[in-house]
């Protein structure tokens, strides 16, 4: 029996060497440079990445992208397993959720030699996003898709309840009286209803009753204090008592959100620019995008969200990777990225705007109100290291307090554990 | 005799055994070298002994889902086992379009884990427009809260477990139905045993191997499940369905902590490893050979 | 009910007579709605338009019957690519599967060997390892042998696992003894008792095997994700992912491609059922 384990790994051994040979043989390479550019999509998202790449192509002859897309749900899981394996991707689409993490393990290369050499000017890019990707002074990279996370009215069942469209800074408790006009158990119209999927979802009420989840250093955790508490117990005693469909504490509930919202038995929910986008190929649908509801003489409430282009530390070629990135950030793959309508546009220049949008489409408001949500009533995640891992502790206290919790309790309960997994990612 | 039985064992081994060391063995026992480490994925590993190990005896978390795993295992195994045995012995009977509803119930098991989910979604919404509750309503019975209720989350997910697998083991058992050979009955038939004398001492014994096999991989996958409670509840509320698969794949692709995630992986092995020591103890007793 | 249904196991010509007919259809009629209902929503969401996915999402009749969305997968992405990429792979792991296995589990079941039931349990610890843990040593172990981004990086990871092996064990332990005993006598190898013994009487096993293996490698995704990357060794699982992209997904479509790549597995079901053969003869042994 031993020798038989022998023989065979004596096998595997020289099966093993012959293997790596011939990985080894491929490397060296000359010749146009080739990058791996990872991305996420539908098709239709696809489209618009192959014509960013075969426009930048076509003005750089000497450089090849290889698209590596995967759709979103294990998107990370995919890219992480290509670094840990040694294979990076040399340019990468990464969303914000996980950016810090990947900064501080040391993933990705600081872009801020490259802008100040190539002269790029900052000032094009949104500010939340760019804030978003800065560590001790080095940007590590560059935005991508920064949208807010609008409030969505359905103008329909508005209409209908005869209830007026609220102003563009009303207030929480304005909020909360939308909400409680409408009589679910009678007509199976509900005014409001959420998924417990993410933190932005409560985080603009928790902001709009005056608290935070995290302080603004982020190295502190608020969400037992007082603002945090009241905005989760208005929530929980809404669902409680029935103005919040039970779903709602379902954290795989978000399509059933998008079923009832085009069903005319939704008055609003929260939704990004993907979801209009979705929404607005329903036939029939009015519906605009709003700002979230605030505090008296605290503005903002509404989430604005980014994600990141960034380049690979471990990239073998990048000077090619920052030639691409920088067009795909730039003024030309804006371009082509607002005309297919992929996202509404992201960088300081108006006239985008014209390329986006379409006359008589809902939402119709969707351009003044965004330009005064980035302006005046955004608010960024306050994202940091460990961010996923301090969100699954505090969604299902969110959840027990829907449940009947007292949200006090549920939430300072959480307490020591989010200050040990800040503690273990401040190291 | 005995080297000449070794050495045949060695050839019919030899091809299977090979691509089992490099590609089951030597993974499995790189993951448990990562439970003595830190990795994030993106940097490189770094040692900490048994630090991840004391670390999750105090976590809350790892109990919880260990509970929860536990709990879908020991409730849906049986009832899958038992339910499906029932079903291959009633589609092993002559019947007619008996291919039909064999593969009517089997449909189940050739979805993914995913797409069952993505399908009972819908279906399990807790309000009349969920199909299911739409036909409870017609016997008069208030909205059942299936995947917001601590009560009711994990039931739910056993149901949908069951549905995917009852066809899927009722094909194993109906293998192991084809193996018994009808001349047992005839003579049992001769002998004047009735029904169910010829179900506890031909038919159960002679498909125990089997059974063996039905209840192990029935445990082991159990054990791990993931797709179905990630996709229907997202392991809500409040942790009532997070599962210790679910835990891991967190730990280990979003919380940035593949060390601590191989340290849960060997612990679940472990768990399961005694189950399946237990079982297959208890089985000596019980399985032909 | 119960006896009454035992008594039909071994004298099934007479089902008809001891069960009552009419609990019988009503119990076969329930057991198909229960699983087939579902189903049925599945396909008729596959033909509905983008907008009654949501407006009329609990029918279980479309309006009328877009079968243009089965058309419109083909269109968005190369799903008949990725149907025979899914099949060649398939078919080789099954192939595969199926030799080393039974050959292993034969050598398990039949022959003594010294560490035997260690290296066998060894196979079974294989299978108690999440296989979202064992990804990344897998990922760099391909990638030491140069097979990322092939579609044998998947054929070799799916043959190896240790589950056929398992199951055939377990099938040849409850084969009689004596029908090998009788060949001994003979003069037959293992080889050849294996070959002409063992393997004929096994039917309903390997098919069985084959149709489980088949649903493993057909569904297998999170490996698929991470081992390949081109488009043209893309498989059914990845294809139908990158149609959900993230938010704005065209539930008509996906449920569309999900029909699509199921149907080949049931048509494999239905035709391998034949060889769910009935009892061994015994013929020329003593009982």
């Amino acid at each position: 029996m031993k020798r038989m384990v022998l023989v065979l790994l004596g096998f595997v051994l020289i099966v093993g060497s012959i293997g790596a040979q011939g990985k080894s043989e491929r490397a060296a390479q000359s010749g146009p440079v080739t990058l791996k550019y990872a991305f996420w999509g539908n098709p239709d998202a696809i489209g618009v990445e192959q014509d960013i790449i075969e426009a930048f192509e076509t003005l750089h002859p000497d450089i090849k992208i290889e698209p590596i897309v995967s759709g979103y749900a294990d998107y990370h899981t995919k890219i992480m397993t290509m670094i840990a394996g040694n294979m990076a991707p040399d340019v990468m689409r990464i969303d914000d959720y996980y950016f810090f993490d990947f900064i501080k393990l040391g993933a990705v290369e600081s872009l801020t030699p490259y802008i100040e050499r190539d002269g790029i000017d900052l000032d094009l890019y949104p500010k939340m996003g760019i804030e978003e990707a800065v560590v001790d002074g080095q940007l590590y990279g560059l935005p991508w898709g920064t949208a807010p996370l609008y409030m969505l009215l359905n103008l329909d069942v508005f209409e209908r309840a005869g209830i007026p469209l609220p102003p563009l800074d009303w207030t929480i408790d304005d909020f909360e009286r939308i909400v409680r006009s409408f009589n679910p158990k009678v007509d199976n119209v509900y005014g409001y209803a959420i998924d417990t999927n993410n933190i932005s979802i409560i985080l603009p009420a928790v902001w709009a009753k005056g608290g935070s989840l995290l302080s603004e250093d982020k190295s502190q955790y608020t969400g037992d204090q007082s603002g945090a508490v009241a905005a989760i117990q208005l929530i929980a005693d809404l669902y409680q008592q029935g103005y919040l469909p039970k779903d709602s504490v379902n954290a795989g509930n978000t399509e059933a959100l998008r079923r009832w919202f085009s069903n005319n038995s939704l008055a609003m929910m929260s939704g990004s620019a993907q979801e209009i986008l979705a929404i607005q190929n329903i036939e029939g649908m009015r519906f605009e995008a709003w700002t979230m509801p605030q505090a008296k003489g605290s503005k903002n409430t509404t989430v604005f969200k980014s994600n990141t282009i960034s380049i690979a530390k471990a990239s073998k070629q990048k000077e090619a990777a920052w030639t691409f990135t920088k067009f795909l950030r730039g003024v030309e793959g804006e371009d082509l990225y607002v005309r297919a309508k992929r996202f509404p546009p992201t960088l300081n220049i108006p006239e985008n705007w014209d390329l986006y949008l379409e006359a008589g489409r809902y939402p119709k408001m969707i351009k003044e109100n965004s330009e005064l949500i980035a302006a005046e009533y955004g608010h960024t995640l306050p994202l940091r290291t460990g961010y996923a891992a301090i969100e699954a502790k505090i969604m299902p206290a969110v959840q027990a307090a829907m449940l009947g919790k007292n949200a006090q309790q549920a939430m300072s309960e959480i307490r020591a554990d989010i200050m040990k997994i800040i503690e273990t990612n401040s190291k | 005799m005995i080297r000449a039985e070794g050495r045949a064992a060695f050839l019919f081994l030899l091809p299977n055994i090979i691509g089992f060391l490099i590609f089951s063995l030597v993974p499995t026992l790189s993951s448990f070298a990562l439970s003595f480490v830190n990795w994030g994925l993106l940097d490189k590993p770094s040692f900490t002994g048994l630090a991840n190990y004391r670390e999750l005896l105090s976590d809350s978390i790892f109990w919880l889902t260990l509970k929860n795993t536990a709990l879908y295992s020991f409730v849906k195994v049986p009832l899958n086992l038992i339910l499906s045995l029932l079903l291959a012995i009633l589609l092993n009977q002559r019947l007619r379009g008996r291919n039909f509803f064999r593969a009517v119930a089997f449909l189940p098991s050739v979805c993914s884990s995913v797409a069952v989910a993505l399908i009972w979604s819908p279906l399990l919404e807790s309000s009349k427009n969920g199909l299911i509750n739409h036909l409870l309503s017609f016997f008069g019975i208030d909205v059942i809260p299936f995947l917001v209720s601590p009560l009711w989350a994990m039931p739910s997910v056993i149901f949908v477990g069951l549905w995917k697998e009852l066809g899927y083991f009722m094909v194993i058992f109906l293998a192991g139905l084809q193996g018994i050979s009808r001349s047992y009955y005839e003579a049992a038939s001769i002998d004047g045993a009735n029904a169910r004398v010829a179900f506890f001492n031909i038919t159960l014994p002679l498909i125990s191997p089997t059974t063996f096999f039905a209840l192990t991989t029935s445990l082991i996958g159990s054990f791990q499940i993931f797709d179905l409670t990630s996709v229907l509840t997202k392991g809500g509320p409040a942790n009532a369905t997070n599962t210790l698969v679910m835990y891991i794949y967190q730990n280990g692709f979003q919380f940035f902590r593949m060390g601590y995630a191989s340290a849960l992986s060997l612990i679940l092995f472990i768990t399961i490893f005694i189950i399946t020591l237990v079982q297959n103890h208890w089985a000596d007793k019980w399985v032909f050979d | 009910m119960g006896i009454r249904l035992m008594n039909t196991i071994h004298t099934s010509h007479k089902a008809r007579r001891l069960l009552p007919a009419i609990a019988l259809s009503l119990l076969l009629a329930l057991l198909t709605a229960f699983f087939f209902i579902p189903f049925w929503w599945m396909i008729a969401t596959s033909l509905k338009t983008y907008s009654e996915v949501y407006t009329r999402q609990y029918s279980l009749i479309p309006t009328s019957l877009h079968f243009e969305n089965y058309r419109s997968v083909f269109r968005a992405l190369p799903f008949a690519k990725y149907l025979y990429n899914t099949f060649k792979i398939s078919a080789l792991v099954i192939i595969g599967t199926l030799t080393t296995s039974s050959m292993a589990a034969y050598a398990f079941a039949r022959l003594n060997f010294k560490g035997r039931d260690v290296l066998f349990f060894l196979y079974l610890a294989t299978l108690m390892i999440p296989r979202q843990v064992v990804l990344i040593p897998n990922f760099i172990i391909f990638r030491e042998l140069g097979l990322l981004d092939t579609q044998w990086s998947l054929v070799l990871s799916g043959i190896f696992t240790a589950y056929g092996t398992f199951l055939l064990r377990q099938f040849f332990l409850s084969i009689p003894k004596e029908l090998e005993e009788a060949a001994v006598i003979d003069g037959y190898g293992y080889w050849a008792r294996f070959v002409n013994i063992i393997i004929p009487l096994s039917k309903a096993a390997l098919t069985t095997l084959l149709i489980i293996t088949l649903l493993s490698i057909w569904n297998e995704y999170l490996y698929a994700l991470v081992f390949l990357q081109s488009d043209k060794n893309r498989t059914l699982t990845l294809g139908i992912s990158l149609l959900r992209g993230d938010f704005d997904v065209k539930w008509n479509q996906v449920m569309a491609a999900t029909v699509i790549s199921v149907a080949p597995i049931v048509l494999v079901y239905l035709s391998a059922q034949r060889y769910f053969v009935e009892g061994i003869a015994l013929t020329g042994v003593k009982g």
